[in-house]
């Protein structure tokens, strides 16, 4: 017998058997990378350019395009191919490890003439060597395709090894996570069903922890849906520490657009230099990082693997257990969040929501793994296991994260203030329908923005900074710690129905410290009293609020500028690209209403650039004087109100008519999405001197008068005082000839009789509120009514029922009644 | 050589084998007996290093084979559950195999081919599972292993396939000095081809020695007395197995016949005769506690 003697690799022909035969699923992501960058970069700069070539302009095209590696969301498909790239790394995974899942061929592979180490490297490393070809071949041919165009550039190679270094991280991670889920589990359904979870982990760790600080733990202000205003922009919106995590995970900044900046350059005028920088390397290196250690945790779970485990469902308990707790921590965390919505005041529902989804899930998995009835309650006892560490996580936090809910920062290291008055001012009004934990605000033009699929709201909390007297430092502190000393009060809706003073309220109010050594102390808190809302008020007067609130007037008549810090914005990756805010002197429309907004005109006169100046400065001056009350806590009769309002031709045809014929069509109040309403007292002298002096005094005459009136009393019956309703009169109304209210977009939420959340879309007033025609109870409330007022005053909702059947929302003030 | 010392291997709280040893000589082709679940399978995958064994050591002249390449690479396991890549051919699967044994043969292959007749670019999916038996056989034999477990393999083969690889290994065990190991719970199929036997049995193994010595120590005899004899009477005889039959008294002895006979004819029998004992009836012997009474079992 004779022989033909060779030297073998194994590791070589290892390598090249597993390419030769997983090719399948690394061409489909050849393709779809092939879709996201050539055909999308290079195909789609191509056409630009082939059409430029045809109108004469493509000198114009070359000059303002540096390159076109892909488009901005890959054709609106960017999160359907991040999802589909995940899925094939891993079944790629599976598919080059589910040998490990059989008997049969454990038998077979387990017995070569290979370290088991080996064999796993070998193995690994083709499916890394596949996925990364499959992304790096179409790139290449991007950027080759570019360089035709474009000529080679540094800033497109840059973007181009950036782009596919991600792409390729993000199917690495996945891949990685797969593999090491296969070397610990014995089927390929737990390979698939725990690999997927054990990718989202990461995901699933920071919402959770968002989740606990949103909606347990008391003064938290992260993830608390409150952008806060212009005084201190650039720190809008908020995010737990823990998003940091989130940050460094390709996975997660994919769907948050960081890529934004790389998929192509181009400027708006030749002359404009190019904005580029280059793209950060930390969260790449800390990618690489995990997806190592990653791959050396398969490594040592590989060699270590009992191969008996192949073909049993359950055989490690470990990896169902993580797995169990996982999926039942997301959804808690999702029902806690949206379905639930647990706050501070029913914190201590978290326990049985957690409680009840460990025991689901548990029940679910486990009888699916184990497939004995018998068995599933003889190890039913490790339950236990999951509750203790859900609880102890969630007491955590209920508890007031070590004294983080609690803690005030000592007199002597504040530098400044900066505080929402929460209660009500022209600028709380501005925005202040979403000014409770319970309001699930989806305006559609606010800023929506995406973070890793979970949608950001972004509800705006005005602050005046610069708190920094002695006084205002105290007075402020005093606040502080009444309101930490509500933290365990109850504010059920009994609570809010009580009477004013004794009553427990919904609303929203900040308070960040810059302290001395340069760091900030942060709290926001959602529930508050009558008597903490009256301090917050007296904020008002001081000299601080006043200059600030002068100059946040400023941006309302468009001489001030808003631009975000776009790379602090961008860095944190929760703006899908940069943007600035300003508005335009030409888009603000002034308007006068009279003082029952029986008429509300646009003042032709006030609506130039210099009128606004002239405007502007006789506010500033009479807020400045202290003239006008900026929490209308004042008796002086009301003139009437000056609105300001942004419209854009894209929302509205003809804002300016329908405006002025509100009250004869289906019109808007208010217009746009940067509107306020002043109101004009007698005592504000300088306004009305301009006013007078652009012929439009008489503008502030009413054009007719209440044939009715409806009231009803602040607290008392159905609806929560606190649940928005007082903007949502001012800001974003429809009114019709038979004087209803149409739906319009602004929500807001609040309780009916039996505790029940009512997501409603328009102000209603409760069925027992009472309308009277009586003339002397008609004066009495006309004489009192305010388009707005302050929370922590006890009054009226009143509506003012006019002879041809239309009406109007508004307040009266329990002082100014009696 | 193949050493195993004092090997145990659990499965949770299950011991399939325990405190078990025994040697396998170059050149011997060794039985491993025992009923069916007695760990032969799972012996064979810890000597392969499939499995690790718990406690104990398994050495091949005197390395480990557990995650041993160089090791692993003379010894070739062919189980009983057959495991072929999908769609593959014989000619596919020697390629797998030469990826990972230095002296596979194609010639070999080639040869083993038209001896069994089999067409080695047909797919292998498509043989009848005695076809895939002889498959598994010829690969083995054409990966040119210095040792070689087979895990049941012949299950499934008919008598004139199976008298052609019992020559095919023994002339291979010949010409190469390999050592191989062959599994089953029939002894009828290692008589043939075995020249040392292990019989396994209570996770332990409790006859190891070769066919010629045990043949030769072990003998049974048939009595016959003028009296009714009991068993108790039988109390200082080294028997392995006692049979009765009113006066007539079967018993086997792990003794040589000469000796047995001569402790037996202590006792005055009218007659006696020796018979040598198959290694059916030695298996059956050394299986404690197996032996059951039915009749007490369904009376």
């Amino acid at each position: 017998m004779t022989s033909k003697k060779s030297s073998v690799n194994p590791f070589r022909f290892t390598f090249l058997r597993t390419c030769s035969r997983n090719w399948l699923v690394p061409l489909g992501v050849f393709l779809l990378t092939g879709y996201a960058f050539f055909v999308c970069g290079f195909v789609d700069a191509k056409r630009n350019y082939n059409r430029n070539l045809t109108d004469g302009s493509v000198a114009y095209y070359l000059a303002n395009h540096k390159f076109q590696l892909s488009d901005n969301n890959w054709g609106g498909l960017g999160f359907v191919i991040d999802l589909l790239l995940i899925a094939a790394s891993v079944v790629l995974a599976i598919s080059i490890f589910r040998y490990m899942f059989s008997k049969k061929s454990v038998n077979v592979y387990y017995s070569l003439g290979m370290k088991r180490g080996e064999m796993f490297l070998s193995k690994y490393l083709a499916g890394a060597f596949l996925l990364t070809v499959s992304v790096v071949i179409p790139m290449l041919a991007d950027v080759i395709g570019n360089i035709t165009i474009f000529g080679s550039s540094k800033e497109l190679w840059i973007s181009a090894i950036y782009m596919t270094v991600c792409v390729v991280q993000m199917m690495l991670y996945a891949y990685s996570v797969t593999v090491l889920v296969c070397c610990c589990v014995g089927t390929i359904l737990e390979a698939g069903f725990f690999g997927l979870v054990f990718i989202a982990s990461p995901i699933i760790a920071e919402y959770l922890v968002s989740v606990l600080f949103k909606t347990v733990l008391y003064g938290s202000p992260y993830g608390g849906g409150f952008d806060y205003s212009t005084m201190i922009y650039g720190q809008g919106h908020y995010r737990p520490p823990v998003s940091f995590t989130a940050l460094q995970n390709n996975i997660l900044f994919f769907a948050s657009g960081r890529f934004s900046k790389y998929h192509e350059l181009q400027r708006g005028i030749e002359e404009v230099p190019y904005n580029f920088k280059n793209p950060q390397l930390l969260p790449v290196l800390v990618m690489l990082a995990v997806i190592v250690a990653v791959a050396f945790a398969s490594y040592v779970f590989y060699k270590k693997r009992k191969n008996e485990i192949a073909g049993f469902l359950g055989s490690n308990p470990v990896i169902t257990g993580i797995g169990i707790f996982t999926i039942s921590a997301f959804l808690f965390a999702f029902i806690s969040r949206h379905i639930v919505y647990l706050d501070h005041s029913n914190r201590y529902l978290a326990f049985l929501l957690a409680f009840g989804m460990i025991f689901v899930v548990y029940t679910v998995i486990q009888i699916i793994s184990l497939r004995s009835i018998k068995l599933f309650f003889k190890k039913f006892r490790f339950i236990t296991v999951h509750f203790a560490l859900m609880a102890a996580l969630i007491a955590v936090f209920v508890t007031g994260l070590f004294g983080y809910s609690t803690r005030i920062p000592d007199k002597s290291e504040i530098e400044k203030i900066a505080v929402s008055t929460g209660t009500g001012d022209i600028f709380y009004n501005n925005a202040s329908s979403y000014s409770t934990v319970h309001s699930f605000v989806d305006s559609y033009y606010q800023g929506i923005t995406v973070d890793a699929g979970v949608k950001a709201e972004q509800n705006t909390l005005y602050l005046i900074d610069g708190y920094d007297s002695p006084e205002e430092v105290e007075h402020i502190l005093d606040i502080h710690r009444r309101l930490i000393e509500m933290k365990d009060d109850d504010f059920s809706p009994e609570a809010r129905r009580k009477s004013f003073g004794e009553r427990k309220v919904l609303s929203a109010t900040r308070i960040i410290y810059t302290l001395k050594d340069g760091s900030t102390f942060d709290r926001l808190y959602t529930c508050s009293d009558d008597e903490t809302n009256r301090l917050l008020s007296q904020l008002t007067r001081t000299e601080n609020y006043k200059k600030g609130a002068a100059e946040e007037l400023s941006w309302y008549f468009g001489f001030k500028e808003v631009t975000f810090e776009n790379d602090e914005y961008s860095e944190y990756g929760y703006l899908l690209g940069d943007y600035e805010i300003s508005v335009p002197a030409d888009e603000i429309l002034v308007s006068i209403a009279s003082p029952n907004y029986s008429s509300l005109k646009t003042a032709p006169s006030l609506n130039t650039k210099e009128s606004f100046r002239e405007l502007y400065d006789a506010l500033a001056s009479d807020i400045l004087s202290g003239r006008l009350p900026l929490d209308f806590n004042t008796d002086s009769p009301v003139k009437g109100y000056i609105q300001l309002s942004s419209y854009n031709e894209s929302y509205f045809d003809k804002p300016k008519e329908m405006t002025e014929s509100w009250h004869t069509n289906n019109v808007i109040i208010s217009i746009g999405d940067a509107n306020i309403v002043i109101p004009v007292y007698e005592s504000m002298t300088d306004t009305l001197a301009v006013i007078e002096k652009h012929g439009c005094t008489s503008l502030f005459e009413n054009a007719k008068e209440p044939v009715a009136v409806e009231t009803w009393k602040y607290g008392e019956k159905a609806l929560d005082p606190y649940g928005s309703i007082k903007t949502t009169l001012i800001q974003g109304v429809y009114l019709n000839n038979e004087g209803k209210i149409d739906e319009f977009s602004t929500y807001y939420s609040s309780f009916d009789e039996n505790g029940e959340k009512l997501n409603m879309v328009a102000p209603k007033l409760a069925p027992d509120a009472v309308e009277t025609d009586n003339p002397i109870q008609i004066k009495k409330y006309s004489d009192a009514f305010r388009m707005m007022t302050l929370d922590c005053f006890d009054g009226y909702y009143v509506r003012l029922i006019f002879e041809d059947g239309s009406c109007v929302y508004g307040y009266a003030p329990m002082t100014l009644v009696e | 050589m193949i050493e195993i010392k004092g090997v145990t291997k659990k499965f949770g709280s299950f011991t399939a084998i325990e405190n078990l040893s025994l040697k396998v000589g170059n050149g011997s082709v060794y039985g491993l007996v025992g009923y069916n679940g007695a760990g032969k399978t799972t012996l064979l995958k810890t000597i392969m290093g499939i499995y690790k064994a718990d406690e104990g050591s398994i050495t091949v002249d005197g390395v480990e084979t557990f995650d041993s390449p160089d090791i692993k690479k003379k010894m070739f396991f062919a189980p009983d559950d057959l495991y072929f890549e999908p769609y593959s051919t014989i000619n596919k699967m020697a390629k797998f195999y030469s990826g990972y044994y230095p002296e596979f043969s194609f010639e070999t292959l080639e040869k083993l081919c038209k001896v069994f007749g089999l067409d080695k670019d047909k797919r292998i999916n498509s043989f009848s599972k005695g076809m895939q038996r002889q498959a598994e056989l010829i690969l083995a034999i054409s990966s040119k292993p210095e040792i070689i477990l087979f895990d049941e393999n012949f299950d499934g083969l008919d008598p004139a396939k199976r008298n052609l690889f019992n020559k095919m290994i023994i002339e291979y065990v010949a010409e190469t000095d390999s050592s191989v190991i062959i599994s089953s719970h029939n002894l009828h199929e290692l008589t043939d081809i075995c020249d040392h036997i292990g019989l396994i049995n209570g996770k332990r193994i409790v006859l190891d020695c070769s066919v010629d010595d045990i043949s030769a120590s072990r003998c049974k005899f048939r009595l016959v007395f003028a009296d009714e004899k009991t068993e108790e009477d039988f109390k200082d005889i080294p028997y392995k197995k006692f049979n009765k039959d009113g006066r007539i008294i079967t018993l086997s002895m792990a003794v040589d016949a000469e000796e047995g006979e001569e402790i037996l004819r202590k006792l005055n029998p009218l007659m006696i005769e020796k018979f040598p004992q198959t290694l059916e009836e030695i298996f059956l012997d050394e299986m404690e506690g197996s032996d059951y009474d039915f009749k007490e079992i369904f009376g």
